[in-house]
């Protein structure tokens, strides 16, 4: 099992980022249609 | 002796070399995986082992045969393990196989023993596996010579017989179980045939050619269904999450355990024994063992369901030893024992183990791997149990929205495995949505993947065994009564509705004149006295012929084949007539052998000479011998009690009871049938028998094109397609055109409704106890997790499931599976649940990372192709793009 760490760390800091650039839009829509949406039948 | 001896060693040999492979640390890690999904997946609402089982699947390709089936094992053995635990805590099972557990779990939980229960569930569990284990572990050394006289033929009737077995027994609808695998038979033809290089059903598409691949077929029958309902139903199991000190009475727990072993080794065999039974499901399981442990132990209708450890041990030992069970006929014969078996079965076929007679010659050690594997994973899961109780039961209140996004990507991932193109990807869609249809419309689905798993093998047989045989195969012994067995199963259900039909009405026996001393009685009493004789008389043919054969024997044969009948049948006949008081004499004693011999010496004669061969109509014949023989047997015999005037009333009321007995019989089938034939009215219509038309529609148009094939490449199909076409099309008439009548339950629907009688019937009188038995049903009922949504937001949900699924996939066409995900669960948890944004973001990122990790770090899946990837290849350094 060869694992290249450093792309490894370099990939997970990016998809991070990339999940927080995803969530930072979201809610910027979210805020942008007024508030997140209600929670189904719970 | 010698042989015996050299048998021995060569087992125990390969159940050694098979202990150290699987000691290798590697092996042991992936085991120990295993059993850690296998708990977490038992309890984690909405998917069960099957479903993990599954998914698993495809990332064992690249192992070798050892590791896969530990891993694949691992987690197969110990979801029976984790599920007691929402069980007892919460009062609803983690899955189907527990659900007898609830009964006295959670009273017990409630009385403050929850640890106790616990344990002893952890314990039981243990135990069960270990004698599941063990089973199987005796059963090769048995099967192994049978194995040795079976070819292809025997093969082909045992893959037919278990397909026909499951298909009825694995759910309450007969004909749509026999659809259903007839259809996975039909969908495991598609590609090349082999034979003639005919295209069947590929559609003109270059997916197909190679024929439909199991894995995306496996996912889309049986995960996407169970995710798609965890979204519509939106609830967790459990919404309370105080669970108290489970770790109080754990030593009391095994205590009982030890103190009831002899109930444990009881249920661990009903267990082992039904689970080697092609088609029973695991729900039956444990419903059968609490029954039996309710009757069986003392003062049980006083005390269980109110909390007697008895039945949770009873049944947790149950579903345990199960998987053992299973494993056999899986393993020997290539016929599943379950639905759980069937995907490992097609685990056999991707890592090139062909089932059957090799399992246990050239691969035994493989099959002791497995053995092995089952014992230790049991022994893994307790002991994870007893370790992580707390940690575990939390998992059982997970919202939906957390686990949905992680398992869906591994579900992607899983599928593209298969062939590594877009076609795997989209027969998952096509198949989860099929799949969730035939789970709403009750349609069972563990038969048509029996179906696609056996469908070529059958195939590949029957060829075989035609080139090899001609037509003379179906004359083989074996097949012969396998195939006798297959119809009889296929024709009981008809016969039990047709009973059903006659249930409440009770024909008048008074009508018919007894019978007097006349000829009529005494020829009748001559053949009821040989029909007794036949049996004894055969079998003690078979036992001179076998002793014949080796070095026992002794001249002359015809003194042999008296004394053997003696010996044999002699028993058999005085205990039937002591036992029906026909009479007492003791005489009678020495009147039956002289009867017996009488009748034998006729064997002297050539005629009546029985010549057994491997063939059913020499067997018939031998047979047909025997009961002219007994008729010379049954005449000695009524003359002699004619002398007594006794025995001579006896006689005559035994064979007017007998008369009256068929005739009330033959009633009851004529009255049942004659309601059945009748009992139609104009049709009704409902939504599910649109699924039937269309499933209809499709095998139709199957047909159809399969008429232009080959010969050698259509026969299969079209006996199957047109067997498929006659049931489904009698299970629509049933469904349109019978009185609405309460059905006939399943299997597992009686099995719960004795187990519910029984309970009931002890506390009835007590009207506190009646909210408690209505709650007990609530709690039975965990087939339907969807029922309580109506059905215009069960639609909608569901429409947005798959919504969702296509949604992903073009997104994931674009920007690849990793970057997808990410979006997804942002997404998904946002807007189905309104997640807290700092849960979102560390939840997304942990699956992205983990996924890298695992899948582009240590096992180096290739991605599907991304238009991102082909129009900037530099952005291929982001992973899966």
């Amino acid at each position: 099992m060869q694992i290249d760490f450093v792309q490894f760390l370099t990939q997970a800091a990016g998809l991070v980022a990339w999940v927080c650039a995803a969530a930072a839009l979201y809610a910027a829509v979210e805020k942008a249609l007024g508030g997140p949406a209600p929670t189904g039948g719970q | 002796m010698e042989s015996i001896a050299a048998e021995i060693a060569f087992m125990a040999t390969s159940a050694g070399k098979a202990f150290v492979i699987l000691m290798d640390p590697m092996r042991l890690m992936y085991l120990a995986a295993g059993c850690l999904m296998g708990l977490v997946l038992g309890i984690v609402p909405g998917i069960g082992g099957l479903a993990g089982t599954a998914m698993l699947l495809p990332f064992t390709f690249n192992m070798d045969p050892y590791t896969a089936f530990a891993l694949l094992l691992g987690l197969g053995s110990t979801t029976a393990t984790g599920d007691p635990i929402p069980a007892i805590l919460f009062g609803v099972p983690g899955g189907a196989a527990s659900a007898a557990t609830v009964l006295d779990g959670f009273p017990m939980a409630k009385k403050g023993e929850a640890g106790r229960a616990l344990s002893a569930a952890y314990m039981s569990s243990l135990m069960g596996g270990i004698f599941g284990a063990f089973l199987m572990a005796i059963s090769i050394p048995i099967l192994r010579p049978v194995m040795l006289f079976l070819g292809s033929p025997e093969l082909l009737a045992f893959s037919v017989l278990g397909i026909s077995m499951v298909a009825i027994l694995s759910g309450s609808a007969p004909l749509r179980g026999l659809t259903a695998g007839c259809i996975g038979i039909m969908i495991a033809m598609i590609g090349t045939d082999p034979q003639s290089g005919t295209l069947r059903w590929t559609f003109n598409s270059l997916y197909l050619w190679d024929g439909l691949p199991l894995t995306p077929l496996l996912l889309g029958v049986f995960a996407l269904p169970e995710l798609c309902d965890l979204l519509i139903a939106r609830t967790a199991i459990a919404t309370d999450t105080s669970v108290g000190n489970i770790y109080k009475g754990q030593w009391q727990g095994v205590k009982d355990c030890f103190q009831h072993w002899w109930l444990i080794m009881r249920c661990s065999w009903i267990g082992g024994g039904i689970g080697s039974i092609p088609g029973i499901s695991a729900s039956v399981v444990d419903w059968l063992a609490y029954g039996h442990a309710l009757k069986t132990e003392k003062g049980a209708s006083l005390t269980f369901g109110k909390g007697d450890v008895r039945g949770v041990i009873a049944s947790e030992s149950s579903n345990n030893a199960k998987e053992g069970g299973a494993l056999v006929p899986t393993v020997a014969f290539g016929v599943p024992g379950s639905a759980t078996m069937a995907i490992l079965l097609g685990a056999f076929l991707i890592h090139g183990l062909v089932p059957g007679p090799d399992m246990l010659t050239k691969n035994l050690d493989i099959t002791y791997a497995m053995v092995w594997s089952v014992a230790l994973a049991n022994i893994l899961g307790a002991g994870m149990c007893y370790a992580f109780s707390p940690q575990f039961a939390k998992l059982s209140v997970l919202r939906f929205s957390l686990i949905l996004p992680a398992v869906l990507g591994i579900i992607y991932i899983g599928a593209f495995e298969a062939t590594r193109q877009w076609g795997d990807l989209y027969s998952l869609l096509a198949f989860g949505v099929i799949g969730w249809i035939m789970k709403q419309f009750k349609w069972p689905r563990p038969p048509l993947i029996l179906g696609v798993v056996l469908g070529d093998t059958i195939e590949r047989y029957l060829f075989i065994s035609v080139e090899r045989y001609g037509i003379s195969w179906l004359d083989r012994l074996v097949v012969a009564i396998l195939f006798t067995m297959a119809i009889i199963g296929l024709v009981r259900p008809f016969l039990q509705d047709i009973r059903y039909h006659a249930r409440d009405y009770h024909p008048t026996t008074d009508a018919r004149e007894p019978l007097t001393a006349t000829g009529t009685v005494w020829m009748m009493a001559v053949v009821r006295i040989a029909l007794v004789t036949t049996i004894g008389v055969f079998l003690s043919d078979l036992a001179t012929y076998i002793l014949s054969q080796t070095a026992a024997r002794f001249e002359p044969a015809i003194a042999m084949n008296i004394v053997v009948t003696c010996i044999i049948a002699g028993p058999l006949l005085a205990w039937s007539l002591y036992r029906r008081r026909i009479t007492q004499d003791i005489v009678m004693l020495a009147v039956i052998p002289v009867a017996l011999a009488a009748g034998q010496l006729l064997t002297g004669v050539s005629m009546f000479k029985a010549v057994f061969a491997n063939s059913a109509t020499a067997v018939l014949v031998v047979l047909g011998l025997a009961f002219l023989k007994s008729l010379l047997v049954g005449l000695v015999v009524v003359l002699w009690l004619s002398r007594d005037q006794g025995a001579r009333d006896n006689l005559i009321s035994h064979v007017n009871a007998y008369i009256d007995s068929l005739w009330t019989r033959w009633d009851i089938l004529k009255v049942g049938f004659t309601r059945m034939v009748t009992g139609f009215q104009a049709p009704r219509f409902h939504v599910s028998q649109l699924f039937t038309i269309f499933v209809i529609v499709v095998l139709g148009s199957s047909l159809v094109m399969a008429l232009s094939w080959d010969f050698s490449a259509k026969i299969v199909p079209l006996v199957v397609g047109t067997v498929a076409l006659t049931a489904v099309g009698f299970s629509l008439l049933n469904d349109m055109c019978r009185k609405p009548e309460p059905a006939l339950g399943s299997l597992a629907e009686q099995a719960m409704h004795d187990v519910e009688q029984r309970i009931n019937a002890s506390e009835s009188g007590a009207t506190e106890n009646v909210g408690a038995i209505a709650e007990k049903k609530i709690h039975m009922d965990i087939t339907s997790d969807t029922e309580h949504v109506p059905t215009d937001i069960l639609l909608k949900r569901a429409a947005r499931f798959f919504g969702y699924l296509l949604v992903f996939m073009a997104v994931m066409s674009v920007i690849g599976l990793i970057p997808t995900v990410g979006i997804f669960v942002v997404c998904f948890m946002r807007y189905e649940n309104s997640e807290r944004w700092p849960l979102i973001i560390i939840y997304a990122s942990v699956l992205v990372v983990a996924i890298t990790f695992v899948f582009e770090h240590i096992m180096h899946i290739p991605w599907p192709p991304t238009f991102m990837g082909q129009w900037f290849p530099a952005l291929k350094m982001i992973p899966s793009v």
